[in-house]
Parts: structure tokens; C-alpha cells; sequence
């Protein structure tokens, strides 16, 4: 690296392994491979494992390029949006996981392993898991046990065995534990007759036993782990990973695009007055806020859009999630967001994983809030001028729709409390919004009293 | 041995792995076995070491509940 170039920066969350790190140049990416790292490296590469890995599309492609210091440095694909853990859905996280092990059994083949497990390794690249970390492998050693096991286990086998016999809600373990679900509190926390189906008994249960039993020994016991030992702990690991389910049942996830209650007509008329709208941002990258399972997500990504596709509804992003491996989508990234309380930057000296917010506003063009403004100006109280300054910091275009009290769905809202919103109708809209957007139209959409408006970020704040 | 540890592997999950291993090392040797066996019997020739894994194509790990025709949901 020529580290007399202003514009390289090393990344922040970069720093835990001795055998290389990713830094900036330019804007883009690039991985500096450190001498500890080089045997390995030209391990994974003559192994054939990485053309075997990067050609099913596990791990991410990479080209060396040229160091002025005559060290090594490849230069990775970009991931176009890096996500975290704690805002996929169940089957993101399940099919991470998955792809972690079918990685490790590729690599045990190959006499290579993985050297960690760590679900921040692994991001959604045209709607497939992909691990990013050409790093992560070394050579096997005969009779070792596999050292990324209990990573393995904090971010992927706890956090699933709990939301599946819990439910969605203790995901949110991944926000305060950034090194995956401690396997104490995850057997304490499993219901009893989860804690005996016999994977989770063993790889959590029993392991956080053991955990307990020698976290005082100073001295590594003589531990012998055989191949047929270590491909059996693999294969009762993919066993019990792919044997979890999402919580809900599942005739909940088959047939859900029989339960619209949109009229067709009506629908179909959103769809093409979102997608002209849309069309003229020319926004290549739109983040639809307040998603639901991404049905105008489907009409930016038509119109050559890649979107992050969010909401606060698991089983929305779940079902989102689904669509897009079925239908193998690429443009369409679901995420779990809470727009009132968004990921937040985490993690060592709050720069390790970046908040949603700076991570969106890096790259997104417009920002897309359909059948939204309701539930936070009316739901959670918040001033149409904040909701305005919010979005205008993520992205220089909006398409928003008003929902005026008028709405079934905002009489709901209002039905049990006080209405102390007097500015909550158009004029309120038009005057907060003013301040930080130029408003290019107003359109009405077809079948309700709803109006969609198409903004532009202004250059000076009013 | 153990230089591939960058992060601490912890020595619970280091003997916890040689349990589990040789607990379940008999019974998935004899499905290995067995579904070698199949293998060759019928005449099959999958690079499967085990019987449930993972397809290989693993961007999509698992199969879905159901392909999904119809577009739209509620918005609220």
C-alpha cells in the first residue's frame, strides 16, 4: 500500500486478525495480505479451492493488483450494500449459516478450514450469501478441532435456536452481543423441550457446559479431534442448522400473496404511478423504507433500480426474503429496520459496523416511504420537519405518499388516543417538507385519498 | 497445532468437540456408509458425504416453502 496516498483509510472493523486487513483507496476496497498471511493465501489459491468456491458463487472474487511496497494486496469485488446480522430475517441468517458450513466441508475437502465463522464475514450479494473474507482459511491440521466452532455457534446456531422456539424478537440478542449470543444465555434462555432435541442439546447446551467447566484451565488440554470426529460435529451442525424453522406456521409462509386485500385495479395503478415517479429520479439505488414484503421494491428494481427493501416487521422481511431466493432476484436486498430506532453504529469505538443510517446515505439516491408518513408522525409522534430532515440526509430524491386522517388505517391509529395532531394533513406536509425539498408533484393515488408526492432534495436548507 | 486460532477457539468448545465428535462419529460413519452403498447399488455417483446436506448450488441453501406467483400484500 502507498500509504502517502491521502485517500486510503483503513477500515475501522478491520483489525482483529494478524494476517491481513482491508483498507480504502480511492473509494473502493482493497485487502493487504500481511507475511503472516501469505502461505496461506497461496494455499487457498492453489488448492483449487478458491476456483471451486468463487465458482458456485460461496466466496467473493478478488484480483491481486499491484503494491508499491512489494507486498500483496488483492482487490475484492464490492459488495454493493454491507448488511449486518441483526437486520436479516430468520432464513438470511439460516441461509448464512448454511453457507458457512458448506464452506468448511469444501475446505476440509481441500485440507484447508475456516479460521473463524463470524456472520459479519458473510453479505447478501444479488440476493445470495456470499463470504467476503479471503482470509479466513488456513490448512488443516490433522486431529484439530475446528476453531471457528464456537463462533459458529455464538452467531449463527444460538441466536436461530432461539428466535425459532422464541420467536423473531430476540435477533435483537445481535445488536447488544456483537460477538454472537453467549451460549450461557442462550441455554438458559431455549425452552426445555428445545434444550433435548439433541443438536441443540449438544452444540449449545452441553457446549456451554463445557465452557463453564474449563474457563479457568489455564493449560489447553491434549484435545485429539479425528477427520470422522470433525465431519461428524459438521454434519450434526448443517443437521441442526437446517432443522430449525422460522417461528409462525407454515402455511403463513406459502400462500401469503393470496391474502391481499388490495383492489387489483387500484393496486396495479400504485404500482405505475411509484414506477413513473420513481423513473424520474433516475435513482440507481432506492431505499423503500416501511417495505412490507417488498411489492415496490418490485417496481423501483424494474426500473433498474437496486433497493434496500426495509421494514420492522419480521415476518415481512421474512416473506421478502423468501421471494427473492425463489424467484432468484438480485436487486432487491430485504432488511430488517426499525425506522424509529435504526441500527446504530456499534461495536469498538462505535465504528466498528456503521448505522444504517451512514451506510444508506453513502450510496442511496432516493428514498421511497409508501403508506409510512402515518405511522411515524401519528404513531410515534414525530414532527413531519424531523421525518423531513431524516430523509433529506439519506438521499437527494423522495417519493412519499400521505395518508391523511381521512384513512381507515389512520381512524385506527386514532381510535384510542387524543388527536394532537392539527398539522397532520397536506398544508402541515407541503410546509415542513419545504424547508429541505422542492416539491417537483403532486399525484393522487387512484382509490383512495391518498396523495404521492415526488421531492428533491434542496441544496440549501430553508 | 492451533496457530489457525486467531480468535480464541476456547478450550470448552475445543473438548466439547472431541465429545460430540465420538458420540455421533459411529452413526454418522455407518450413514455414510450406508448411503455409499446406496450409491453404488443404484448406481449414483453424488459427491455426497452425508445424506441431508446442503445442495451444492449454496446461494440458496435451502429450498423454499413455495414458489410465489401473485404480486402485493397489504401496505399498512
Amino acid at each position: 500500500m502507498n500509504s502517502t496516498e491521502a485517500d486510503v483509510t483503513r477500515e475501522p472493523s478491520s483489525f482483529r486478525d494478524n494476517r491481513g486487513f482491508v483498507f480504502w483507496r480511492g473509494g473502493l476496497p482493497f485487502r493487504q495480505i500481511a507475511d503472516a498471511g501469505v502461505a496461506d493465501y497461496r494455499l487457498l489459491m492453489s488448492s483449487g479451492l478458491y476456483a471451486e468456491l468463487t465458482s458456485r458463487g460461496l466466496l467473493l472474487k478478488h484480483e491481486e493488483v499491484e503494491d508499491a511496497d512489494g507486498g500483496l494486496v488483492i482487490k475484492p469485488t464490492v459488495v454493493p450494500f454491507v448488511s449486518y446480522p441483526y437486520e436479516w430475517s430468520f432464513s438470511q441468517l439460516q441461509d448464512a449459516a448454511l453457507l458457512t458450513l458448506e464452506i468448511q466441508k469444501t475446505a476440509m475437502r481441500l485440507g484447508l478450514t475456516l479460521r473463524d465463522a463470524s456472520s459479519y464475514n458473510i453479505q447478501f450479494i444479488d440476493g445470495r450469501p456470499v463470504l467476503i473474507d479471503t482470509l479466513s482459511f488456513g490448512a488443516l491440521n490433522a486431529d484439530e478441532p475446528w476453531a471457528a466452532y464456537r463462533q459458529f455457534c455464538q452467531h449463527f446456531l444460538a441466536p436461530l435456536a432461539l428466535m425459532a422456539t422464541r420467536g423473531f424478537e430476540l435477533q435483537q440478542l445481535l445488536r447488544s452481543y456483537i460477538d454472537g449470543v453467549p451460549l450461557s444465555l442462550a441455554a438458559r434462555l431455549l425452552p426445555t423441550h428445545a434444550k433435548w432435541r439433541p443438536g441443540l442439546a449438544s452444540h449449545i447446551v452441553l457446549h456451554a457446559g463445557f465452557q463453564k467447566k474449563h474457563e479457568s484451565t489455564a493449560e489447553r488440554p491434549a484435545t485429539r479431534v479425528g477427520a470422522t470426529q470433525r465431519e461428524a460435529v459438521l454434519d450434526s451442525l448443517e443437521r441442526t442448522t437446517s432443522g430449525l424453522r422460522a417461528p409462525g406456521n407454515s402455511t403463513e409462509w406459502g400462500d401469503y400473496y393470496n391474502h391481499t386485500n388490495y383492489a387489483d385495479a387500484a393496486f396495479e395503478a400504485k404500482k405505475q404511478l411509484v414506477g413513473e415517479a420513481l423513473a424520474r429520479t433516475g435513482a440507481k439505488v432506492v431505499a423503500d423504507l416501511g417495505a412490507n414484503d417488498g411489492p415496490f421494491s418490485r417496481v423501483a428494481a424494474a426500473a433498474g433500480a437496486r433497493v434496500l427493501s426495509c421494514d420492522i416487521d419480521p415476518v415481512a422481511v421474512e416473506k421478502n426474503y423468501r421471494r427473492v431466493r425463489a424467484e432468484k432476484e438480485t436487486a432487491v436486498l430485504p432488511l430488517l429496520l426499525d425506522l424509529t430506532n435504526p441500527s446504530g453504529d456499534l461495536g469498538w469505538a462505535n465504528s466498528e459496523r456503521a448505522s444504517f443510517t451512514k451506510r444508506a446515505a453513502a450510496q442511496t439516491d432516493a428514498v421511497l416511504a409508501l403508506a409510512l408518513i402515518h405511522h411515524l408522525a401519528i404513531s410515534n409522534n414525530l414532527p413531519f420537519e424531523h421525518i423531513a430532515k431524516y430523509f433529506s440526509e439519506l438521499a437527494p430524491w423522495l417519493v412519499i405518499e400521505f395518508v391523511p386522517k381521512t384513512d381507515s388505517q389512520v381512524k385506527i391509529l386514532l381510535a384510542t388516543r387524543e388527536d394532537i395532531f392539527p398539522l397532520y394533513n397536506e398544508g402541515g406536509l407541503e410546509a415542513a417538507f419545504c424547508h429541505y425539498y422542492d416539491i417537483i408533484d403532486r399525484l393522487p393515488v387512484t382509490g383512495s385519498e391518498r396523495t404521492l408526492y415526488l421531492m428533491k432534495r434542496r441544496e440549501v436548507v430553508l | 497445532m492451533l496457530h489457525l486460532a486467531y480468535i480464541d477457539p476456547g478450550t470448552g468448545s475445543f473438548v466439547v468437540q472431541a465429545v460430540i465428535g465420538t458420540v455421533l462419529g459411529v452413526s454418522f460413519t455407518i450413514r455414510r456408509q450406508v448411503s455409499a452403498l446406496f450409491r453404488k447399488l443404484t448406481g449414483k455417483n453424488k459427491p455426497v458425504a452425508t445424506d441431508t446436506a446442503v445442495k451444492s448450488d449454496a446461494g440458496a441453501p435451502k429450498a423454499p416453502v413455495k414458489s410465489d406467483k401473485a404480486d402485493g400484500k397489504v401496505d399498512e
